[in-house]
């Protein structure tokens, strides 16, 4: 059997862009590059950097020239499927030729102009993927794609993320091939269950128009069948990898035991929680210290309520962190706690293993799925997260249990374990 | 009439950005380089200057001009590592027998609320240190940002003091009469000073103010209104730094006090220190201040203790008190009596917008990791302690 041509969409992608959805679709492609032809176009990549074994296209890079000649015939139509036009785009108010506008035809139909030099520049600018009209650059992102997938020859293609999912459906409408599509995170894990809107749609959308999808837990997939009615026997979950670090251990400065939180600073990662898991374990023991590694907007309120809970000389915020810092902070650290409310995976928590540290972790992420010997407690319930920790900071034994048990489990947690599962799917959907 | 002038000199021991890598492991919290750098640049600006213009008037009046200052053992200690000359300055001042020196809580801390105990043991020391220096004892406490309250007068009098130095807050305080000496409910010995708080925040704040119906202030206008007040003493009372620093030279703060300062002595008025004030003239009255007032704004405590992150901060500074004392170890105690200083708490108010760090959340979490610090160094000299007796003992 020959090998699969895969044509992968991501959207943030190291070195440019080190998210938690740009390392693990690093990983994910590392590995597939191993067993599959492989190309990887994305909004911003490093014109000079080259990794081995696939390609990654950075549209960024591209000419409009280039842009321009594989236009040539081409009609977009699918983004009219969407139900809710993104804010920034007014159907009403378009005219022929100015950039990223809907055209309706006589017809009453939805068309969207060309793309123009405008457009590319979108993905030159050194502004964050993130900011400014980020809805245009989805949309933009999803025409070029479209494009340039008629001048590729593969055999599907894999979206990951809502980012990329139009893009991916509209390849899959302009070559009929099929679509896989990645749910890294969904609006529900960040915004709730109640989030609605435009992104909630693309996410819908896109995981009805493809042919598989994979979650990075079950966890996530009981999100896409429960809160996207999308169909359970075209989920495939797969667990993320995590690359190997370097794992080194430093002599703590003080005496107490070191309990961490790492994340952004959002409801989603439950920083509240931890706050209140460490009022209740120092009401118990007084020989711990607690660091909430990472920003995000709920920082002030955060140092205010432990000031408030009164653990302010206990409870220590570093603000942002690099890679480096980080992994210093492992170094030191005796207990790892994540009470993320919706975590569809938790890398941290592997990579905390890693370094040997055992987890208190909610019951709501896919790592529990992973980590057997994990401590877990529901993310709100307080009580249970304080009586894990103490319990690990208190009972040698039981420390010196999870810490082993952890090591058994993340064996298996690498990217070319996954990547095997992941080209299963593709072999499911291609009906090889 | 009689008019007695106290000037308050005090510069914050500014924190490093202290992050939590640091706990444990770096024991020196202050940023020594910028805390020298301002203490240079306002000598330059205002200490100096305005000392050399004050000494000039006391020779040129004969003595017969007279005032105080109420000079904080912080700066005092920055003064003598980074510019003793700043020292020198202040003894010639000293020197001519026309300038009276108050005592203070050495770190302008706000012990005196939290700590009484403690609140007297750093007005000793600071007592001490302007003995050292000055070759004078302070008769008369002036409390950090003037805090004042029945209570702190009673600690007031517990050392004896003559008298002490508040604010003259209509808002806070019945039947005041602000320009005669009163005493605090039982309280005999130590005399209440009310400072005009009219008239000083004339000079200190609205001379510079384009918006005030008296500006420009002419000095020889401010000398008549002087004259025309009633009762005992005038208490005028502002910070040092008004003048050259606050109120930049350019604004001609040092020709304006020159000549406001000339022309109270034309009109014959009599300058008087506090020191001598409270001896001069008997209390009038017992002046009832069951809270505590400050001369800030709104003469309460809320810039220092209002918001959660100050009294978590305060609430663990002062929590230690009994473990740093009990290592007898004088470093370390000087260490935990640096971060009382209230300017660490000021900084941790959202509506100051005057303070060397990002935001007053920084200024919280570098000031508490700091605090986290000298937990562990207690706590370590407490077990190491407790090692050694045990060794004796076998």
């Amino acid at each position: 059997m020959r090998r699969i041509k895969v044509l992968e969409l991501g959207w943030e992608f190291p070195p440019l862009i080190n998210g938690g959805l740009g390392v693990a679709c690093m990983g994910i492609s590392k590995a597939l590059a191993k067993k599959v032809d492989l190309s990887v176009i994305v909004p911003k990549a490093r014109h000079d950097f080259r990794y081995d074994g696939f390609d990654l296209i950075g549209i960024n890079n591209l000419k409009y020239q280039q842009v321009e000649t594989l236009e040539e015939g081409y009609t977009y139509e699918s983004f009219a499927a969407v139900g809710n036009a993104p804010v920034d785009l007014n159907p009403y108010a378009s005219e022929e030729g100015t950039p990223g506008r809907i055209v309706f035809t006589r017809e009453g139909k939805l068309l969207f102009s060309k793309v123009h030099q405008a457009d590319l520049d979108l993905f030159t600018a050194h502004e964050d993927l993130y900011s400014g009209d980020l809805a245009r650059k989805v949309i933009e992102f999803s025409k070029i794609c479209a494009v340039m997938a008629r001048s590729y020859d593969f055999d599907l293609v894999h979206a990951h993320d809502w980012m990329t999912y139009l893009a991916g459906v509209e390849v899959k409408k302009a070559t009929g091939k099929p679509l896989v599509v990645h749910l890294h995170a969904s609006q529900f894990d960040r915004a709730g269950a109640d989030a609605r809107g435009w992104i909630y749609d693309i996410e819908k959308y896109g995981m009805e128009q493809a042919d598989a999808v994979i979650p990075v837990s079950k966890y996530t997939g009981t999100v896409a069948a429960g809160h996207y009615g999308i169909d359970p026997a075209k989920i495939f979950p797969v667990h993320n990898g995590a690359d190997p670090v370097h794992v080194f251990h430093t002599k703590k400065k003080f005496p107490e035991k070191l309990v961490l939180f790492l994340g952004r600073l959002t409801a989603q990662k439950g920083p509240e929680f931890f706050l209140q898991i460490a009022a209740k374990v120092l009401e118990q023991t007084q020989n711990v210290r607690f660091v909430m590694a990472g920003t995000g907007e709920k920082l002030r309120q955060l140092i205010e309520t432990g000031a408030f809970h009164g653990v302010g000389d206990r409870f220590h915020f570093t603000g942002f962190l690099n890679k480096e810092k980080v992994n210093e902070l492992l170094s030191l650290t005796d207990v790892y706690c994540m009470p993320s409310v919706s975590e569809p995976f938790g890398l941290s928590a592997l990579e905390a293993a890693q370094f040997n540290i055992p987890a208190v972790i909610s019951k709501q992420s896919g790592v529990a799925e992973v980590m057997k010997g994990a401590l877990k407690a529901d993310f709100w319930d307080v009580n249970m997260m304080a009586k894990h920790i103490v319990d690990l900071v208190t009972d040698e034994k039981l420390y010196k249990q999870v810490a082993e048990q952890s090591a058994q489990d993340i064996k298996n947690s690498n990217w070319d374990t996954a990547a095997d599962k992941m080209i299963r799917v593709y072999h499911h959907v291609l009906g090889w | 009439m009689n008019i007695s002038l106290t000037f308050h000199a005090h510069q914050p021991n500014r924190l490093i950005a202290y992050d939590f890598f640091k706990i444990g492991e770096h024991a020196f919290y202050e940023d020594d380089n910028l805390n020298a750098q301002v203490l240079s640049q306002v000598a330059e600006r205002c200490y100096l200057p305005a000392n050399r213009l004050m000494k000039q008037l006391i020779e040129l009046s004969d003595g017969k001009f007279r005032f105080a200052l109420a000079i904080s053992g912080v700066i005092l200690e920055q003064a003598q590592h980074h510019r003793p000359d700043l020292i020198s300055s202040f003894q010639e001042l000293a020197d001519t027998g026309c300038v009276e020196f108050l005592a203070m809580p050495y770190y302008a801390s706000l012990a005196s609320l939290y700590a009484p105990a403690e609140f007297a043991e750093q007005v000793d020391e600071h007592i001490e240190l302007i003995e050292k220096l000055f070759g004078q004892r302070p008769t008369v406490l002036w409390n950090t940002g003037m805090l004042y309250s029945n209570a702190i007068a009673a600690c007031a009098y517990d050392m004896g003091m003559e008298g002490i130095m508040a604010d003259g807050n209509r808002q806070m305080m019945n039947n005041l009469h602000t320009n005669d000496l009163q005493c605090a409910p039982l309280i005999a010995k130590t005399k209440t000073i009310i400072r005009n708080r009219h008239l000083s925040n004339d000079l200190a704040v609205n001379r510079v103010d384009p918006s005030w119906s008296e500006y420009p202030l002419s000095p020889y206008t401010f000398a008549d209104w002087l004259r025309h007040e009633q009762g005992q003493v005038v208490n005028i009372s502002m910070d040092y730094e008004t003048l050259g620093e606050r109120q930049a030279d350019s604004t001609g703060v040092f020709e304006f006090w020159r000549t406001l300062i000339s022309a109270v002595l034309f009109n014959g008025e009599r300058f008087v220190t506090p020191g001598e004030a409270v001896r001069l003239f008997p209390s009038t009255g017992t002046i009832d201040c069951p809270e505590p007032i400050t001369c800030s704004t709104f003469g309460t405590t809320s810039q220092w203790n209002a918001n959660v992150m100050q009294q978590e901060a305060i609430k663990k500074i002062y929590a230690l008190e009994g473990a740093v004392k009990a290592s007898n170890d004088l470093d370390m105690i000087h260490v935990w009596r640096k971060l009382q200083s209230a300017d660490h708490f000021h900084y941790m108010d959202k509506n100051n917008g005057f303070t060397p760090y990002p935001s007053p959340y920084d200024a919280y979490i570098y000031y508490m990791n700091a605090l986290a610090d000298l937990q562990v160094r207690v706590k370590r000299e407490a077990d190491f302690a407790k090692a050694e007796r045990l060794s004796r003992l076998v």
